[in-house]
């Protein structure tokens, strides 16, 4: 049965509840199926119907299988998308996280690109996480021993962030526009967490809202010891930056 | 098809349930490790006297000291070996991330080395498990120091073979197992030209930054005459940009050729030598 039939059919079904397409075909007036208008049901229909006989049934079956389709299809859409965006979660899985330390024999810098933030737009939480492992340093000596020495990254691979915007207001990442905002949460980096409190400059348009972030961060604090011995100088504390471009549209 | 929908549910309400943990254990789950390559099996790019299976990567320069002082039996009066010392003078540099290409000049004997390193295998977890690290090493020694009678050029070569396979097992302990063939042109009598010897090493991490090291090196063949196997204790302290390597041996080489082949010293005898390796790092 094709579409329009189908169509024609819930049309005439609407209208009357007994309506049987083997009597007769309201739109195209009189046709093939004028030999069974006593009320007999067809017998070539039910054959084409593949032995479905009461027209309620029939019908039934047909929306199942051609409405039901789609209608099953938008739920699990929609119960997909739900998952993923429902509360407004955005996602940017190739945030970049910088970190910095100036010394007095040389300035320590690493950058870590696959660094993955989140922020839930409905409530204004925030989270990042990123591997160690990912950043990477100028001098390869220098990645080794932070991953080894420093950081443990084989204890310890990942840092994360944990927050909320304060005072948060849903609405005002609707509006383009650039706000700065106060950011609190838990940072979590060597397997230590520490409360962190940070500005966040956020820039909205009406394809994304990108997210920058500086702070501080005292070593000694995350239990990242620095011992003497060591002629590289380090600081004992190291300027962070972090920024995340998240897609508010993400089909463009 | 009913029922790749009821799956297609099924997932989906997983997911459904996922998004209502937190914001952090949601992306957590995204970030995915991979492969990860282990470093950092060993401090140095030597072990104690032999090489380990590291190799720096490109363009770095690495500058080595290395003093192996007289008999510790000297007592005071020879201030325990150190009024006599053999120095090697080192330059590595990392051509890529596998291959290293070294020089060197050594008191004893005054022999010229150089050599070739070729990381094979890198040990690694994760999505790609490989067990161990594999390094080729092939070094060629000449020996300039005046012969009587006097020898030629042929006659002063040796060369070395060896292969480095080495597993971190832990963060604290690595393990290396070294074969190695060494060829010597010209020998005495009775003495053989090829050595072969399996060499056994490791390291003890007792802080992020000091470890214990011990290497042994067995020929596999009868010994020359008045030879030992070498046997080399210590420990490494590395500082960043500097390793520094002591420790007892009671080999006076530091290259292949003299440590595998030519140990005179019995170290259970007490003939020990005191020792040091002192690398300076420079990224180019």
């Amino acid at each position: 049965m094709s579409y329009t039939s189908l169509i024609k059919f819930l049309i005439c079904y609407a209208k009357d509840p007994n309506f049987n397409p083997c009597r007769s075909d309201p739109f195209n007036g009189s046709d093939v199926h004028q030999h069974c208008l006593n009320g007999i049901v067809c017998q070539t229909d039910v054959i084409k119907g593949a032995g479905r006989g009461p027209v309620p049934f029939f019908v039934f079956d047909q929306i199942k299988r051609v409405v039901g389709l789609k209608a099953q299809l938008i739920i699990l859409l929609i119960i997909c998308s739900f998952s993923l965006f429902a509360q407004g979660t955005l996602i940017d899985k190739n945030g970049t996280a910088r970190f910095y330390s100036e010394a007095p024999v040389e300035n320590i810098e690493a950058i870590n690109k696959k660094a993955i933030g989140a922020i839930d737009l409905s409530n204004g939480s925030l989270a990042v996480s990123m591997l160690m492992r990912d950043f990477t340093f100028e001098k390869s000596l220098m990645q080794e021993h932070f991953n080894e020495n420093y950081v443990e990254s084989d204890k310890y691979p990942k840092s994360t962030f944990k927050g909320k915007i304060l005072n948060y207001d849903p609405g005002k990442f609707n509006k383009p526009g650039s706000y700065t905002l106060k950011v609190s949460g838990d940072l979590t980096i060597h397997g230590v967490t520490n409360p962190l409190e940070t500005e966040i400059l956020c820039q909205v348009s009406n394809e994304s809202i990108s997210v920058e972030t500086k702070f501080i961060v005292a070593v000694a604090k995350f239990k990242i010891d620095i011992p003497k011995i060591v002629f590289y100088n380090i600081a004992e504390e190291v300027e962070v930056t972090a920024s995340f471009n998240f897609k508010t549209n993400p089909s463009k | 098809m009913r029922f790749v929908f009821s799956c297609l549910l099924l997932i989906s309400s997983v997911y459904l349930s996922n998004a209502q943990d937190d914001l952090l254990s949601q992306i957590d789950q995204e970030l995915d490790e991979g492969k990860v390559m282990i470093e950092g099996t060993f401090k140095g790019t030597r072990l104690i006297n032999g090489h380990s299976v590291e190799t720096r990567s490109r363009k770095n320069l690495t500058f080595i000291i290395s003093h192996r002082f007289g008999n510790i039996r000297g007592g005071a009066y020879e201030f325990f070996g150190m009024d006599g010392a053999n120095i090697r003078l080192g330059l590595d540099y990392a051509v890529t991330d596998k291959f290293t290409l070294g020089i060197g000049r050594n008191s004893l004997g005054k022999h010229l080395d150089g050599f070739a390193k070729y990381r094979l295998l890198s040990q690694s977890k994760g999505d790609k498990q490989i067990p161990v690290a594999i390094t080729y090493f092939g070094s060629a020694a000449y020996r300039t120091v005046r012969m009587v009678p006097e020898l030629n050029f042929q006659q002063n070569l040796a060369f070395t073979n060896q292969l480095l396979i080495a597993r971190k097992i832990s963060s604290a302990v690595s393990l290396q197992l070294m074969p190695v063939w060494v060829h010597y042109n010209a020998v005495a009598i009775q003495e053989n030209n090829d050595v072969f010897a399996v060499g056994i090493g490791g390291r003890y991490k007792i802080g992020k930054r000091f470890s214990i090291n011990a290497e042994y090196y067995y020929q596999i063949q009868e010994l020359n005459p008045d030879y030992f196997n070498a046997l080399a204790l210590g420990f490494d302290i590395d500082t960043g940009g500097h390793i520094f390597q002591f420790h007892i041996t009671n080999s006076s080489a530091m290259i292949a050729k003299g440590f595998v082949g030519e140990t005179t010293d019995d170290f259970f005898g007490g003939n020990i030598h005191l020792g040091f390796n002192i690398t300076r790092n420079f990224q180019l």
